[in-house]
Parts: structure tokens; sequence; C-alpha cells
């Protein structure tokens, strides 16, 4: 082991707080995309819902319980443009948080292809509660054509544009990782 | 040349100069054409520098009119607008409007919900209707202070008490899972032997006191039975194309408002 002459500690700032801040910046981003109309091409009444993806991105990097507080986040901005019951999208969103998180690191392997399926899951499962409490429960009339003409087809869609949010998610957290081990490294003086 | 040009300034008619004028002419277009040559062709050794100035200028002032012409649009855009509810507000003094932009709309939601950004601190409140020139839009369903919440007509949670103008039905309209996928809603509790017909125009009765009279919905495409009653009810193509929303106006106020509630009190 040598010793480093350099100054030690470049870096100030928690790694932690810097990472939440990427990520709530790319969360405001999809939610941008997601409901500023305009912004984010619709073929019709099919939209991307990207903020699910988006929560699967982050239990997949950090765990159940960055999936949980940032699907809370993403849930708080998706509440306010609903009319829905208060809260639904954030409850809705920090589960989708936490069970993606507990299922890659209990039962599956944590790649590409399972975060891929992870998604494809959650979606279909979202937007089918959703579909069930507030179309198919209040009676309304043929509600489930609404349910194989917009929402199945929108979680398709949906899910063509888990790839770029699931690489810039794994981008924030490598980057994240990377500057740790360097502020370890730079703390204990090892080289 | 010189006399002819001394003939020429000092205004001498007649035939002599006529024919003087006729000889010189060619020779003056082309002491014109060398003298305009031979000033371009030291224009042409203007500085670098008074080029980029000229540059600049000319920027500063393409720059200037862009501007103009954006404000000049948007100030097109806004009357244009304000001359739809002008008409509105003179047919009706009693409405009190507040003018909002839609801001962002929930995709998850297939009625086209959308948010409007004005909320309590602009005297909006819930129930409130939101329209489009005289057309109705919907209904505010959602308040926070900086922001509202509007329900379209198309979603089956949005009841309006309406009427034909021809015949005089009344019924309800109310938007319906399956039509919504057309941007269609239906007036439901007509009879079956109905005289609406396709292309009339439906519009708010005022009952309820949710919604003022008068308020046009849309034009009716088809009438069609239901198969669960006796009943009857029309299809309806609203006037308002929800996809290209960007500017509504909020009834806040009218003669008759919650007039509903107080029956039902």
């Amino acid at each position: 082991m040598k010793i480093n002459t350099r100054p030690v500690q470049r870096f100030t700032f928690n790694n932690r707080i810097v990472r939440y801040i990427l990520l709530s910046f790319l969360f405001l981003i999809l939610f941008i995309l997601q409901t500023v109309p305009g912004c984010f091409p619709r073929i019709g009444k099919i939209a991307a819902y990207l903020m699910i993806p988006g929560v699967v991105s982050v239990a997949s990097q950090g765990g159940e319980i960055d999936g949980a507080i940032l699907g809370a986040a993403a849930g708080v901005l998706w509440d306010s443009v609903s009319p829905e019951v208060a809260g639904y999208h954030m409850l809705m969103l920090v589960l989708v948080g936490c069970i993606c998180g507990l299922a890659l690191k209990y039962s599956l392997r944590n790649n590409f292809v399972s975060v891929l399926f992870l998604s494809a899951v959650s979606l279909v499962v979202y937007t089918v509660i959703y579909w069930f409490f507030f179309l198919a429960m209040r009676g309304h009339v043929g509600s489930w054509v609404t349910l194989i003409y917009v929402y199945l087809p929108s979680d398709a869609y949906t899910l063509v544009m888990f790839i770029p949010i699931y690489f810039l998610v794994k981008l924030i957290y490598k980057l994240g990782s990377e500057r740790e081990a360097g502020v370890k490294k730079l703390k204990y003086n090892i080289k | 040349m010189l006399i002819s040009a001394a003939t020429y300034d000092s205004g001498a008619s007649g035939i002599g100069g006529a024919v003087v004028e006729t000889i010189t002419s060619p020779f003056r277009k082309a002491a014109k054409g060398i003298s305009d040559g031979v000033s371009k062709f030291f224009n042409s050794f203007k500085s670098y520098d008074s080029y980029n100035d000229q540059i600049d200028e000319l920027n500063d002032k393409i720059s200037k009119l862009e501007g103009q012409l954006a404000d000049y649009e948007q100030i097109k855009q806004e009357n244009e607008r304000y001359e739809e509810y002008l008409d509105l507000k003179a047919e009706n003094n009693d409405y009190t409007f507040t003018a909002a932009e839609v801001m962002t709309d929930d995709s998850i939601s297939p009625f086209y919900t959308f948010t409007i950004d004005k909320g309590s601190k602009d005297e909006i409140s819930v129930n409130d209707p939101v329209i489009k020139g005289s057309y109705l839009v919907g209904v505010v369903t959602k308040v926070t202070q900086t922001y509202s919440v509007v329900t379209t007509i198309l979603s089956p949670d949005v009841n309006v008490s309406a009427y034909e103008i021809r015949t005089r039905q009344t019924g309800v309209v109310c938007g319906d899972a399956e039509l919504s996928l057309k941007n269609e809603c239906k007036m439901e509790y007509l009879s079956r032997d109905t005289g609406i017909s396709s292309q009339s125009i439906v519009c708010t009765s005022g009952v309820g006191g949710i919604f003022p009279r008068g308020l046009i919905i849309g034009t009716v495409d088809s009438i069609k039975n239901n198969d669960h009653d006796i009943s009857a009810y029309a299809v309806i193509n609203p006037s308002v194309d929800f996809e290209k929303l960007k500017d509504v106006f909020v009834i806040t106020y009218f003669d008759g408002q919650g007039s509903g509630d107080a029956d039902e009190d």
C-alpha cells in the first residue's frame, strides 16, 4: 500500500443526495414528457406512462428503499394532475417500487431482461387496477373497450420507452458508485 | 455632350432640342452606367469593420422585428380569443369569466382530463363550468391555490342537463367509455319516437345550477336505442376539439349558479 500525497476529500457532497437530485430531475422530465400535451408523441389516446418504468428502473438499481422514495415523489407529481382519489398514484408507485426492488433482491436476477419483464408486469397490473377502480367498478358501459384499445396498447408503447429510461437510471447509479469509490480511496489514502 | 446637357438643363424645347436630346441620350446613359460602375467599384473597398457593423445593425433590426412579429401574433391570438367571449358576455351580462391556459393532461385518463393554470386564488371553485367560445368543455373537479383539474364532457362522471334546440326535447348528456374513443358522448333518456335528427344542435338547459343555459355541447351524430330499457340515446359529436385545446375560460359566476343545491336543500 502506497501513501497518496495528493490532497484528500475533494468531494464535499453526499453522493446519495447528488444521486437523488439527479433522479428527481429525471423524474421531473419524465413527468413533463408524460403530461404536457405535445411534449411526447401520442397515437390517438395511446400514451406512454413513463413514470412506471422509471420507478422500476430505480428499484432495480437502488433497491426497494430508493424505489419507494422515488415512487412516492413521482406519485405526488402524477396525483397533482389527476382528478382521482388524492394519493392514488403515490400509493401505487410506492408499491411498484417496493415490490420490484424486493423481487429483484430475493427472487429474480438483476439484469436487463428481468427488469424489462418486471416493467411489463408492473405496467399491465398498474393500468388494469386503474381501469378496474375508475372505470369498471363505476359501472361505465363499454369500459372493457378502453382496456383493450387504450390501456394495453399504451403499456406496449411505454415498454418501448423503457429501454432509454433504464440505461439513463443505470448511468446515474454508475456515476454515483464510481464517485463513491473514488471518495473512499481518497479518504483512506489508498492507491 | 456639354452642349446637349446645357440645352437640356435650360429646358430648351422645339425640334432642335429634341434632336439633340435623341442624339445625346445614349451617351448620357453610357456615362451614367460608367459612373455607377465606378462608384460601385470604390464602394466595394469598404472596410471589413463597416460590413460587420452593418451586419450587426441588420441582425438587431431582424431580432427586433421578429420580437414585434411574435408580440403581434400573440396579441392577434388573444384578440381572437377575447372576441368570442365578448360576444358571449354581451349576450350574458351575468357571467364572470376567468381566462386560463391548459398546462398538462392526465395521460392515463381516456377522457382528456386536463389541468389549467388558474386556481382558487383566481376565484375558481369546484363545479365551475369550463368553456371554449360558447362551447362547453367540461367542469372543474379539483382546485388548488394555483391550478385546477378539469374533467371534460367525454367523462362518464360528468352529467349535463341538456336540450335539443329544434324539438326542445330534454335529456342528460354524459360520457361513455366506448364512445369516448371516438371523442363522442351521448344524450340519454330520450323517447324512442324522438324527433331529434342528426346534425341537430344540443345545448345546456341550465337545470341543476352547475351549467348556465345555452352553452353549445355539440351536434347529434345518430340516434340509437338503449339495449337495457325502452329509451333511446343520441350520439353527440362535441363542438370542441379536446386534443387541440390550449386556452379556455372558466365561468366563475352566473345567475342561478348552485340553484340545484338550493333545491336539494
